[in-house]
């Protein structure tokens, strides 16, 4: 019953079904052959919506996206370009650090994608970038998006686990920059090879003008994290937090946010919400399956039998979740495997905390990699440039991706450090 | 011209029902974030309600996310295939979606009943009532659906006629 429901599963998938009824289709393979009662559906879809901490998603969404409407990302492209514009393919790192601090506001790498990608890749390509570097670095760099706080993915991983949200955020704070970084090394080495161009260095006076102007953008982040690390606000009453500053600043401060343009964006932000919430109620109908068949435990135990050496299963899971990632939609992957691999991984010793930014990176990565890679779709899109040629552009920083998730999984620090300093062990 | 206007509508009101409970959301958290920062006594129920107006949001706003084509996709297939076989796959997909969400939609019908003798714990609204918001969800997910597979056939045998 259960190779019938992967079987499905695969087939839709493959066939072009959106992920979240793909899932559905084969959970309802398997519970017409099992003469399960059909009401388990609609009450396992319930049960996987109906959590309080989920309501981040919809906050942290519209704050981005109000955010977003009230000309931030420009600010923030103004400002990275007047930092680094003046280094031999400035744009480029200009684009990798818009992407990390657009992070901290929205949560999810497709958006950033699009709307850093909008501005930045037409940008780019007028002074002179080969199309597919523009989109390679827009798409490879808003996978630090997922990483650094607040991210999606973490909110997911907390409310399946039982794992602190606020110390999974602070866990992906340090890998999110460290991706980003080696994003900018990456892209400068290229643009040096290249001759890409570089622009006048900006005085001091312009770099504080920019700073000025996107002050309002750098505080969000600042005041979610601070919210939630000083234990003033739980993560979904921050998401919250985060909406009402956007509105503020948005009416008041950049007066771009009329009535008509928050109704807009609210409901844009509901129908992303409402994609995200079909898929997450599907895949925990998928997950219950699953469960009821005992394929974690059996998963768990294969896992355990080939080795307890914590290195080894490193690689091993690492090995797993590239593939997974490469093939299946981010949320739906962790719904199904992260709770049954985090057994494992404490099984062999792994922290916790560590293994959930492990897992969400693998996943991230899979953002940029033929055949789901969401982010490719939408920057080729907006470069107007084969798949194929984008997916071989993105291989530098595949790799960068594949070098960062090593040092991730094999150095504890780079994810403990921060949430031990600021919050104990 | 009927259709399009009756469409206009649906879409209009799937909008405001959104903006309506997505407000809820944010007035019982920021409620609930203030009482429990300013006042003694954090009121309970607010919780419960925000989870209320979410469920109820995701519900208005699954409709409109089939409208969108919001749902992640792998559509590598249906981009390889010569347009008129990528036309009729997507037709069988749809088609699939439908007849799985028309079956959530029964479902979801007896899922009320099941929820018909309780009621929330704080806010003591009948839980078939919440429940509810799965028949809304499946039922305009099935009704978009349809309307994809009405403008597909529609638009398939305008361009076959062309060609």
């Amino acid at each position: 019953m259960i190779a019938v429901m992967f079987a499905v599963f695969l087939v839709s998938l493959v066939l072009g079904v959106p992920v979240a009824f793909a899932l559905a289709l084969a959970s309802l393979a398997y519970i017409l052959q099992a003469g399960v009662p059909l009401v388990v559906i609609p009450q396992k879809m319930y049960a996987g919506i109906d959590v309080f901490v989920l309501l981040c998603i919809p906050g942290f969404i519209l704050a981005g996206n109000l955010m977003n409407q009230s000309g931030i990302t420009r600010r923030i492209i103004a400002l990275c370009n007047a930092l680094v514009g003046h280094v031999r393919g400035g744009l480029g790192l200009a684009n990798v650090g818009a992407s990390m601090l657009f992070a901290g506001i929205s949560g999810t790498a497709v958006s950033d994608t699009a709307s850093i990608g909008a501005v930045m890749i037409p940008a780019m390509q007028d002074e002179g970038y080969e199309p597919d570097f523009a989109c390679a670095v827009t798409a490879c760099s808003s996978t630090v998006g997922p990483i650094i706080p607040p991210s999606l993915p973490m909110i997911i991983a907390g409310t399946l686990t039982g794992l602190s949200v606020g110390k999974l955020f602070l866990a992906g704070a340090v890998p999110g920059i460290l991706l980003g970084l080696g994003f900018m090394a990456s892209a400068w080495l290229i643009s040096r090879r290249r001759k890409h161009p570089q622009q006048a260095r900006q005085s001091i006076r312009q770099i504080a003008q920019a700073l000025r102007q996107s002050a309002w953008a750098l505080g969000m982040p600042v005041i979610i994290l601070t919210g939630i690390l000083g234990g003033f606000v739980t993560p979904t009453e921050a998401s919250i937090v985060a909406v009402l500053y956007a509105l503020l600043v948005g009416i008041f401060v950049f007066r771009t946010l009329t009535p008509g343009v928050i109704m807009r964006v609210t409901v844009n932000s509901a129908i992303t919400t409402a994609s995200l919430m079909v898929l997450v109620g599907f895949a925990n109908l998928f997950s219950w399956v699953l469960a009821s068949e005992q394929v974690p435990q059996t998963i768990a135990q294969g896992l355990l039998d080939l080795t307890q050496n914590k290195y080894l299963m490193l690689l091993l899971i690492n090995l797993l979740l590239l593939l997974v990632g490469t093939f299946m939609e981010t949320i739906a992957a962790l719904i199904i495997l992260f709770p049954v691999l985090l057994k494992v991984a404490v099984t062999v010793g792994i922290d916790p905390l560590q293994f959930a930014v492990i897992a969400v990176l693998n996943l991230v990565i899979g953002l940029t990699t033929p055949p789901v890679g969401v982010c490719l779709f939408v920057a080729a899109g907006i470069g107007k440039i084969s798949l194929g040629r984008l997916s071989r552009a993105v291989l530098p920083f595949l790799i960068v991706s594949l070098i960062v998730l090593l040092l991730v999984s094999y150095v504890p620090d780079i994810s403990l450090w921060l949430p031990r300093l600021l919050q104990g062990p | 011209m009927v259709f399009i206007r009756l469409k206009a509508i649906l879409d209009r009101v799937l909008e405001i029902g959104t903006v309506i409970t997505t407000a809820g959301i944010v007035l019982t958290v920021t409620m609930q974030a203030f009482a429990r920062l300013c006042l003694p006594v954090a009121p309970a129920w607010t919780e419960e309600g925000a989870r209320m107006c979410f469920i109820f949001s995701v519900a208005f706003a699954a409709g409109l996310a089939v409208r969108d084509q919001a749902f992640v996709k792998v559509d590598t297939l249906q981009r390889v295939l010569p347009p008129r076989y990528a036309r009729i796959l997507g037709l069988i997909i749809h088609l699939a979606v439908l007849l799985l969400m028309i079956t959530v939609s029964v479902f979801a019908i007896d899922f009320i009943r099941v929820g018909r003798g309780q009621r929330s714990p704080c806010l003591q609204i009948p839980m078939g009532a919440v429940h509810a918001a799965l028949l809304l969800l499946s039922v305009m997910i099935s009704l978009y659906t349809a309307l994809e597979i009405v403008q597909a056939v529609r638009a398939f045998f305008v361009q076959e006629r062309d060609q």
